[in-house]
């Protein structure tokens, strides 16, 4: 063995030492390997993640209403023309695309684009449309005469997740071959060929930038963009640098071209607008052209192309010169490409910007409405769905109806405020429309500015009601088997509580006028009537018919609950109304119609609810009523008080809060004006809310209720309740069962039939 | 004045009546585009696009009560009886408010609105109110 030992050279052992070294680097670089395959591997797993999770996390998209089209709708060219333009449809002679039109005295043309509706997918087609008389007349196709067509809904919203990012998907297909062809030309020539980098830009730029001493160019490719978007960092760094250009070689690797391509066009940020970043080229064509991708020209392709570099420094809107200029170099690299010929450039150049008029006014965003919407989905929903699995989801709202109940509300406070001398910017308002017989919201206000997403007073400002609550009381006493003619007393009333104080209530004047009738009493909204009645006919009677008007409980169990001492947000007022003008049916106000899966597969339909509540007849008496109230009562300050409408003020204590609620045949709205600090405005019901309400009926026209048949209705002196002509007597007409027992006003000389006498000798 | 709505369920949807309302005539052949499709889509079984169809014809003229009846027809031949139930008052309260008083040539739909409910209550299992209520509407005339 020692020998052995002895043997042991020293050249042996210097090859041991070598074995040995070798072995540690061996070791060592087994160990880089696998520390660069462990690097690969978790950049590996985080780029391709990001990138199918981002591939396939779409908002899901909010339409409104689709305007309909037919014979005798009463819309005039000029209204459905403003349509059309709100849609982003421009004027072109030649109807050369979808989403053009082009007039002709009383004919419009329209080149519809194709949309995908709730039941079924529509295609794009040219359609001719003939108006009359503020009508259409007719409209036709190249097949023949079509009795029934939509335009394409616009777009409202989307449910973009809390990091604020919105987008909208577009296929490959969908990609505009300019737009894919221009991106290549100015930001990665030779994207079809590398292998997610190219070294010689990379050091071009390092050698661009080293001379001029500062960032001149980025020298990223398409991919490298990609990548950088995904983590928005911009810290420069030798170690992101690299895992970046890994992570472009991985992407490469994992996908074709089309695909990164796509996904690039899909991400890139474009701009901001409030909370909401807008991404991707698809939304980028809505906020800034108000239009799908595939209506865009050369110019404006180039003009979206322009932002990438600096989405703030080539802010089309706040840059317009800087933005004209970097679209006019790129619009040459277009030609110089061959990708437009002379002719294209030469028109392109000419053409202006052609942004929309301001960031807000891209693609109507109404954030008071939306916040209905994700109430009523999100028992259905989970936020995480709504914001990424790119849901379509079809409501009710009608954006002409929204524009024109903001634009009431706005402009109708600054008129307030000024008349009577309230400081700017005090008051706020809310206002909702909608239908009168499904309950589908039309339109929906939270507060004086319609694009700022804040305190949403329509859905969540709960106030005193004051008298809007009346009617209860009355449809109350008319269906214990009273009439609008019978009497009661308007006279001071204590009432004690079980527990607690006394309650006077007063008057608005602090005056008293005895015996009258009951229309008049609801017409004049006077207090001591109100009590006397909702006294006579009970308290838990009144309260149960209220529970079954708006689905709850009042929080006030007591007498002032008859004059309104009950807090309710304006989407209850609404709910509340719905009853009457739907003729005795409740139907909640509604906003989601149907949500369509990313395929067009319907996921949920939320069908018309109702259920009747009032009898037919007794509905309609409190709409007579009503339709007093405006005509000969505290409405009647109204320009549109005698034309067929239906409506009740309301006012809280001290002047607080400022209500009308009223309706014609076709709509019901609501309006409430008050401060957000509950302090004292001095505006009644007709000084405050009627005047807003005044203003949408002038922007959306009166639909007159449609009347009861006049063998039902009897002619009475508003003032006493006793039959009566016009020629005697300032009269209204109303539902009596039993006139013949009507007291006769002396010296009217009406003349009862036979029949009528019998009737009334011996009662009924 | 005496108003007539579309025709009643039992006659072919696809023709358009005579002597309408002014609504409903302004939209006459616009809903019976849309009442054929439902028809269609209620031959095929698809009772949520006969729902969807006919929502879109109420849109378009809410206060009819013919659309209303079809509706709830919809919704019975889908065994929602509580939504058929709702929407046969409907159109029973339209057909009664156009014409106001029971007069007049809506006295036909009225009845056909009855003769639903009729059939609502029947296979709500409510046979004896089914009865009483087709006794009282054989030969109403209003």
């Amino acid at each position: 063995m020692a020998t052995k030992k002895r043997k042991r050279t020293p050249r042996a052992k210097k090859s041991k030492r070598t074995w040995f070294k070798s072995l540690i680097k061996f070791g060592l670089f087994v160990g880089v390997l696998i520390g660069v395959a462990a690097f690969l591997i978790q950049v590996d797993r985080t780029i391709t993640k990001t990138f199918e999770g981002r591939r396939w996390s779409v908002p899901a998209q909010v339409f409104a209403q689709p305007l309909e089209l037919h014979q005798g709708a009463k819309i005039s060219r000029a209204e459905l023309q403003v349509e059309l333009q709100r849609l982003g449809y421009h004027q072109d002679a030649n109807l050369p695309t979808p989403g053009t039109f082009k007039t002709h005295n009383q004919e419009l043309q329209i080149y519809l684009r194709a949309f995908h509706f709730m039941e079924r997918a529509r295609q794009s087609q040219r359609l001719d449309i003939q108006f009359r008389n503020n009508q259409i007349s007719s409209i036709s196709n190249s097949q023949g005469d079509v009795p029934l067509i939509r335009l394409d809904p616009a777009t409202i919203g989307s449910f973009f997740p809390s990091h604020g990012e919105d987008r909208l998907i577009l296929t490959p297909e969908s990609v505009p071959p300019l737009l894919s062809e221009g991106l290549k030309a100015v930001e990665d020539r030779k994207f079809d060929q590398h292998v997610g980098f190219s070294l010689r830009g990379m050091l071009r730029a390092l050698l661009v930038n080293l001379r001029t001493g500062e960032r001149q160019q980025g020298g990223s490719t398409l991919t490298q963009q990609l990548v950088k978007s995904y983590f928005l960092d911009n810290r420069r760094t030798i170690e992101r640098k690299l895992k970046e250009v890994a992570m472009a070689v991985i992407l490469e690797l994992r996908f074709t071209k089309e695909d990164l391509l796509t996904a690039y066009i899909n991400e890139i940020f474009l701009g901001q607008n409030g909370n909401r970043a807008i991404h991707g080229f698809g939304l980028g064509a809505q906020f800034y052209f108000n239009k799908p991708i595939s209506e865009l020209d050369a110019s404006e392709i180039a003009t979206m192309i322009s932002i990438i570099r600096g989405p703030s420094y080539y802010n089309p809107f706040r840059h317009p010169k800087r933005a004209l200029e970097r679209r006019d170099r790129i619009l040459n690299t277009f030609h110089r490409d061959g990708l437009i010929d002379k002719q294209s450039l030469d028109f392109a150049l000419a053409q202006q910007l052609n942004v929309v008029a301001s960031p807000t006014s891209g693609g109507a965003y109404y954030p008071a409405f939306m916040d209905k919407v994700r109430a009523e989905l999100k028992d259905q929903y989970e936020i995480a769905a709504l914001s990424s699995q790119g849901l379509r989801i079809f409501t009710t709202i009608k954006p002409r109806f929204q524009e024109s109940a903001q634009q009431a509300v706005s402009n109708t406070l600054l008129q307030i405020e000024q008349d009577r001398r309230i400081e700017a910017g005090v008051l706020q308002a809310a206002a909702i429309v909608a239908d009168t017989q499904t309950g589908e919201i039309l339109a929906l206000v939270g507060g004086r500015k319609g694009r700022v997403d804040g305190f949403n007073r329509a859905l969540n400002a709960q106030r005193p009601v004051g008298s809007l609550i009346k009617p209860i009381i009355f449809l109350t006493a008319i269906e214990s088997g009273m009439t609008l003619a019978d009497l009661i007393v308007d006279e001071p009333i204590t009432i004690q509580p079980q527990h607690g104080e006394p309650w006077s209530p007063k008057n608005f004047d602090n005056k008293y006028r005895g015996e009258l009738p009951l229309i008049r009493a609801l017409a004049e909204s006077l207090n001591l009537a109100t009590v006397n009645l909702g006294t006579q006919v009970g308290l838990p009677t009144i309260q149960a018919r209220f529970k079954s008007f708006v689905g709850h409980k009042p929080n006030n169990r007591y007498p002032s609950f008859f004059l309104g001492a009950e807090s309710l947000a304006p989407i209850k007022m609404l709910e509340l109304y719905g009853n009457f003008a739907s003729g005795g049916f409740r139907t909640p106000p509604k906003a989601v119609i149907a949500v369509l899966d990313e395929f067009g597969t319907p996921i949920t339909h939320h069908p018309f609810e109702l259920q009747q509540t009032i009898q037919s007849d007794h509905a309609a008496t409190i709409n007579r009523a009503l339709e007093i109230v405006m005509a000969k009562g505290t409405g009647r300050s109204s320009p549109f008080s005698k034309s067929g409408v239906a409506g009740k003020t309301g006012t809280s204590n001290d002047n607080r809060d400022s209500w009308f609620a009223g309706f014609d045949n076709r709509h019901v709205s609501v309006v409430w004006v008050g401060r957000d600090d509950n302090a004292i405005t001095g505006l009644t019901g007709s000084s405050g809310a009627l005047r807003i309400w005044n203003a949408m009926a002038r922007s959306q026209s009166i639909d007159p209720l449609v009347h009861m048949p006049s063998e039902d209705l009897v002619e009475i002196e508003f003032m006493t309740g006793m039959r009566a002509t016009q020629n005697c007597a300032d009269v209204v007409l109303i539902p009596v069962a039993d006139a013949y027992n009507l007291p006769i006003k002396p010296g009217c000389n009406i003349r009862t039939t036979v029949g009528e006498r019998i009737k009334r000798w011996f009662g009924d | 004045m005496d108003r007539e709505g579309p025709p009643p369920i039992e006659r072919d949807t696809s023709q358009t009546d005579t002597e309408v309302g002014q609504d409903t005539q302004n939209s006459n052949a616009a809903t019976n585009t849309l009442l054929a499709a439902a028809t269609k889509a209620s031959q095929n079984n698809e009772h949520n696009n006969a729902v969807v169809y006919l929502e879109r014809a109420i849109r378009i003229d809410p206060r009819n009560a013919a659309l209303w009846l079809r509706l709830s027809a919809t919704h019975l031949a889908n065994h929602d009886l509580a939504a058929a139930n709702q929407h046969a008052r409907k159109a029973i309260a339209l057909a009664g408010s156009k014409t106001g008083s029971k007069t007049g040539s809506n006295s036909e739909l009225t009845r056909s609105a009855w003769f639903q409910m009729a059939d609502i209550k029947e296979a709500e299992g409510k046979r004896a109110e089914a009865d009483s209520i087709r006794r009282r509407y054989r030969r109403y005339r209003g």
